[in-house]
């Protein structure tokens, strides 16, 4: 079955069953995306997006259930579970498949509101649609938020300033190909500052995984959001993951993603900057062995004036792995004084090994200062002589040049412990110590009762 | 001193269907030193590489053993692991990877091999200060990557301090005196000569005396056109120092 085949019968099967089981928050969204599905997947039937259509095939050849009714699964999963960034002493929230679970609830800071979207107060319904809201032609995306049973709603007071960071484990358990949409909507009021980490978990690496996940960030005037997202599931697994961010004035955004194992990603970020000076880092690494693919798609839109951007991805491919970067920028007419750089930096560690990239600059401002850079090389042969000629050998030296090249991403990172860690995490990932739950360099399985004391 | 440590024959060997090597001969008993020097582009480096296992050359006949193993059919590694060690005539520049790092891979895979448990990090970094002291190698330089912006002496002294930590059965030094101020010389020179024993030998490429006047050898070759086309003792080095090449190479190319 072709990809569009499949987006047709998951919109048959959700109105064989009268709809899906959405919370009341957002049902004017998910009607409006529902009633604009059967065209999109016409138009991309006659013209299959950008990713090409062969991979969306792969993504959407498994027949994968749907939980309509938004059945609860597996709480205990949840209480048993946490992803410890050692020191990290994070806030928890789980989400085991697509049931949302909340065990920081309880110990919340002040200034951070953090719900299921079922149980959203009325106040914030409003805020919760506006942050939902689809505006893409993709089908898939359409499908995303028509299958949208729960989510996380996450609020961040006007000038609080949230120090421990938000961690949203995402946990796949399931015995039979499942499709998972997660949605989570944060937004950071008025010079507040959060963290959120999210981290990808399969306990049942055998089975076949989409995990369609969208995040959607409205970040106000003077707020500073840092988002990561840590990548360590199975080759059974396809993630589509889109970030959809909108900044205000003087706000600031840091993403990175790490892509360590899986199947197929595509992480897609969509960032438009309204405000004025504001400030945008994206960066994310992948490592890809096997026959991975890993892709990152980024839309950076520049309205506001004298705002920053930069952007750092980084991939290495072993084997017969595919990556790809498509990168665009666009700085509208009147976004004076915009700085945008984007870096794009690849290695092939194999003659099988593949990437795509296709940067991409639209101007129609002329005082602005933008650079582009894309560059795909081999590794080293002259340092790898050089490391085995003092004993190292090859594939410990060709692990020390990968970690080596992937170093400036990680570096990037301000937070510390996760910096640390994720030093750490690519240097398992890259010996091959982790690869399913049970060896995860994650370490996660740490009672939650315990983190609690 | 009967026992050989390195015996080559009739080794040679090219790059890209070029001969460069044609067909070397030479052994190497534990406890000597010899010279190799040569006008450039004789192949001194190419030989040095070949024996280390640099794979952009390709051997095309003959054999080499160190301690009477097939040096040959041995990976890179493997053959440092065997107690082998080139000392580069230009070392390469490794963004990203620290020298710590680098040097604690370096021992530990040799420990591996050996059958030995890994170093414990005090046991190292004591280590790492001992033999930094054979070459007054800056310790600022342990924190930062391989050879990245070192300065062209600071990369020769880089390159001992190596082969102090290595502790190798047999050392080329490739024109490891290139590039060295006259202190430094002595002082790498010195190092050199701290780490010879009876059991181990060295193989000194070099374009001048001065550096022999330090490090003393029992044996000169002179390398010519991919052959080992002389040999001599000390004294040879000095002939070459007053005399340069010419003779050799009219004695060599008249014999055609
Ligand atoms: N990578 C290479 N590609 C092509 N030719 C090479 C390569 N390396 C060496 N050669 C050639 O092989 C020959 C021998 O070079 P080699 O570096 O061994 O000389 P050398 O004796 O060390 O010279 P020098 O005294 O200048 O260091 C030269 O003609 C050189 O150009
Ligand atoms: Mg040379």
């Amino acid at each position: 079955m072709t990809a569009a085949e499949s987006f047709g019968q998951y919109l048959e099967i959700v109105r064989a069953h009268g709809g899906s089981k959405c919370p009341k928050a957002v049902e004017g969204v998910v009607r409006e995306a529902t009633e604009r599905l059967p065209r999109a997947i016409e138009a991309y039937r006659h013209d299959p997006e950008d990713l090409d259509s062969c991979r969306a095939d792969r993504i959407y050849a498994p027949d994968y259930a749907v939980n309509l009714d938004g059945v609860t699964m597996n709480a205990d999963v949840a209480a048993s579970f946490h992803c410890g960034v050692p020191q990290l002493n994070s806030l928890l929230c789980v989400y085991v498949n697509d049931s949302v679970h909340i065990p920081c609830a309880g110990k919340l800071p002040a200034g951070l509101e953090i719900y299921p979207l079922r149980e959203l107060p009325e106040e914030y319904h409003a805020d919760a649609a506006a942050l939902a809201k689809n505006t893409s032609d993709s089908p898939a995306g359409l499908i995303d938020t028509m299958l949208m049973t729960d989510g996380f709603y996450i609020r961040v007071a006007a000038g609080a300033v949230i120090d421990k960071p938000l961690q949203i484990v995402n946990i796949f358990n399931s015995t039979m190909p499942l499709y998972t949409s997660r949605h989570i909507l944060v937004h950071a009021l008025e010079n507040s500052q959060v963290k959120i980490l999210l981290c990808d978990h399969s306990q049942t690496p055998q089975t076949a995984h989409l995990n369609a996940e969208t995040v959607r960030v409205v970040a106000d005037n003077g707020s500073k959001v840092e988002l990561y997202d840590i990548e360590e599931s199975s080759p059974a697994t396809s993630r589509r993951w889109l970030l959809e961010a909108t900044q205000h004035d003087s706000s600031n955004l840091t993403v990175c993603t790490a892509f360590l194992r899986g199947g197929i990603t595509r992480n897609e970020y969509r960032i438009n900057v309204v405000g004025d000076g504001a400030d945008t880092s994206l960066s994310g690494l992948a490592i890809c062995t096997g026959s991975q693919i890993a892709d990152n798609r980024v839309t950076l839109v520049h309205r506001g004036r004298h705002c920053r951007s930069r952007q750092l991805f980084k991939n290495a491919m072993f084997d017969e792995s595919t990556g790809a970067f498509g990168g665009k920028i666009i700085v509208e007419e009147g976004a004076e004084a915009t700085d945008a750089v984007q870096t794009n930096r690849n290695m092939l560690a194999s003659p099988s090994a593949r990437m795509l990239t296709a940067p991409q600059l639209e101007i129609y401002c002329d005082d602005v200062k933008c650079g582009h850079g894309a560059t795909t090389g081999q590794l080293d042969e002259r340092a790898l002589f050089y490391m085995q000629s003092r004993g190292i050998p090859r594939h410990e030296a060709t692990m020390m040049l990968t970690q080596a090249f992937m170093s400036d991403v990680v570096d990037n990172i301000s937070f510390e412990v996760l910096r640390q860690r994720l030093h750490v995490l690519v240097e398992k990932r890259l010996n091959g110590t982790s690869g399913s739950c049970d060896t995860c360099a994650a370490a996660c399985r740490t009672n939650i009762s315990k983190e609690e004391q | 001193m009967s026992e050989e440590l390195l015996k080559v024959s009739n080794l040679r060997a090219g790059i890209d269907g070029k001969e460069i090597l044609r067909g070397i001969d030479l052994t190497i008993r534990p406890g000597e030193v010899h010279a190799i020097m040569g006008p450039n582009g004789s192949g001194k480096s190419t030989l040095s590489g070949v024996l280390a296992g640099d794979p952009r050359f390709t051997v095309t006949g003959g054999s080499a053993t160190l301690g009477g193993k097939d040096l040959l059919a041995l990976s890179p590694e493997d053959r440092s692991h065997e107690g082998l060690f080139l000392s580069f005539q230009y070392p390469v520049e490794i963004p990203g990877v620290t020298m710590v790092n680098f040097m604690r891979a370096a021992v530990n895979a040799k420990r591996k091999y050996l059958g030995q448990e890994p170093m414990s990090a005090a046991e190292f970094l004591k280590m790492m200060r001992q033999k930094r002291a054979v070459v007054d190698l800056d310790n600022k330089l342990a924190s930062r990557s391989v050879n990245e912006g070192f300065s062209g002496g600071e990369k020769k002294r880089n390159e001992i301090f190596q082969m102090a930590v290595l502790e190798p059965r047999l050392s080329i030094l490739d024109e490891t005196d290139s590039g060295l101020d006259i202190d430094a010389l002595r002082i790498v020179a010195g190092g050199v000569n701290k780490l010879k024993t009876d059991n181990n030998a060295t193989i000194v490429i070099t374009h001048y005396q001065r550096l022999l006047d330090y490090i003393k050898p029992d044996f000169v070759h002179i390398l010519y056109k991919g052959k080992i086309v002389y040999s001599g003792g000390p004294e040879l080095a000095l002939e070459l120092e007053e005399k340069g090449y010419d003779w050799i190479k009219q004695q060599v190319d008249g014999e055609k």
